[in-house]
């Protein structure tokens, strides 16, 4: 039976990254619990080089990047550009990919769909997330972090359970609706509700383009 | 008062709000505490003009947003 490889990549060199990366790891763990070939580059080893010969090699039908970006670039370790929409944006074709990082859903995830790309997942503005920076050493841990990336991973988490794209998104977008109306409505306390006006950021500018029925395979 | 000095010292009003102990990942641009995020509004820089941008479409979502929590309820 085939199964479907996945790429991931978890730089992790500053507190965001560290925070995405650790994150991601119960993302990991989901995608080898499901029988899938996992690819994961790490810290250092998420550079240029390494990311095009891993995507040649493997042919990866879905890539989740955490990391920084901007509206025509995903980066790696240290910011170094992975995917910039101007000179290697055919790398993504045939591929799902999710993009958890800032601005890249503007420019580059329309130009990739243009290029080949069955579908690309991220934001269009800044993912804004809030944390406990008495928790920075524990980052999974952090349950106010939890509110922000436990919802957007719901992208990949769905995905993997052979979800479509377009269910993946909906998934996603439901979890930031759960999030915001617990916040507002519970009895929560005031600081918690301080989050929610990033939460409606992040879910509003989330977006899913091209194939909405594409599915990890 | 200007308009836009009335949405600067709402925002920082709400940040005020904030616990000591929350930090804010805006991607690239970095990490803030409560503190910081009100220093950049006064000054209304790059950061603080993000806040408010962001506190701006809270504002504006609010209605919907309740009425989906209704709707839901």
């Amino acid at each position: 039976m085939h199964k479907p490889t996945i790429l991931i990549t978890t730089p992790s060199h500053d507190d965001t990254t560290r925070y995405l990366s650790a994150w991601a790891k119960s993302i990991i763990k989901l995608a080898k619990v499901k029988k899938n070939n996992v690819v994961v580059l790490k810290n250092r080893q998420v550079n240029l080089k390494n990311f095009t010969s891993a995507v040649e090699k493997t042919q990866p039908s879905f890539i989740f990047f955490n990391g920084h970006g901007n509206k025509t670039t995903v980066t790696g370790h240290n910011n170094e550009p992975l995917v910039d929409a101007d000179i290697n944006v055919e790398i993504l074709k045939d591929k799902v990919v999710y993009a958890l990082s800032c601005q890249s859903a503007k420019m580059l995830g329309p130009k990739s769909i243009k290029h080949g790309t069955k579908t690309y997942i991220g934001y269009t503005e800044d993912f804004i997330f809030v944390y406990d920076t008495n928790k920075k050493k524990h980052p999974e841990k952090d349950k106010t972090a939890g509110y922000f990336l436990k919802t957007s991973n719901q992208i990949a988490v769905s995905l993997l359970e052979g979800k479509t794209t377009g269910q993946a998104y909906v998934d996603s977008q439901n979890a930031f609706r759960s999030n915001i109306k617990q916040l507002l409505t519970s009895d929560s306390q005031s600081q918690d509700s301080s989050m929610v006006r990033f939460l409606v950021w992040d879910q509003q500018h989330q977006v899913c383009l091209g194939n909405q029925d594409a599915v990890i395979q | 008062m200007t308009k836009n000095d009335h949405i600067q010292a709402l925002v920082i009003a709400r940040l005020e709000t904030m616990p000591e102990n929350l930090a804010i990942s805006i991607g690239k641009d970095g990490n803030f505490n409560k503190k910081d995020l009100i220093k950049h509004v006064k000054k209304a820089d790059a950061i603080g003009k993000k806040m408010v941008k962001v506190e701006l479409n809270y504002l504006r979502s609010l209605k919907t947003i309740t009425q989906s929590a209704i709707n839901n309820a």
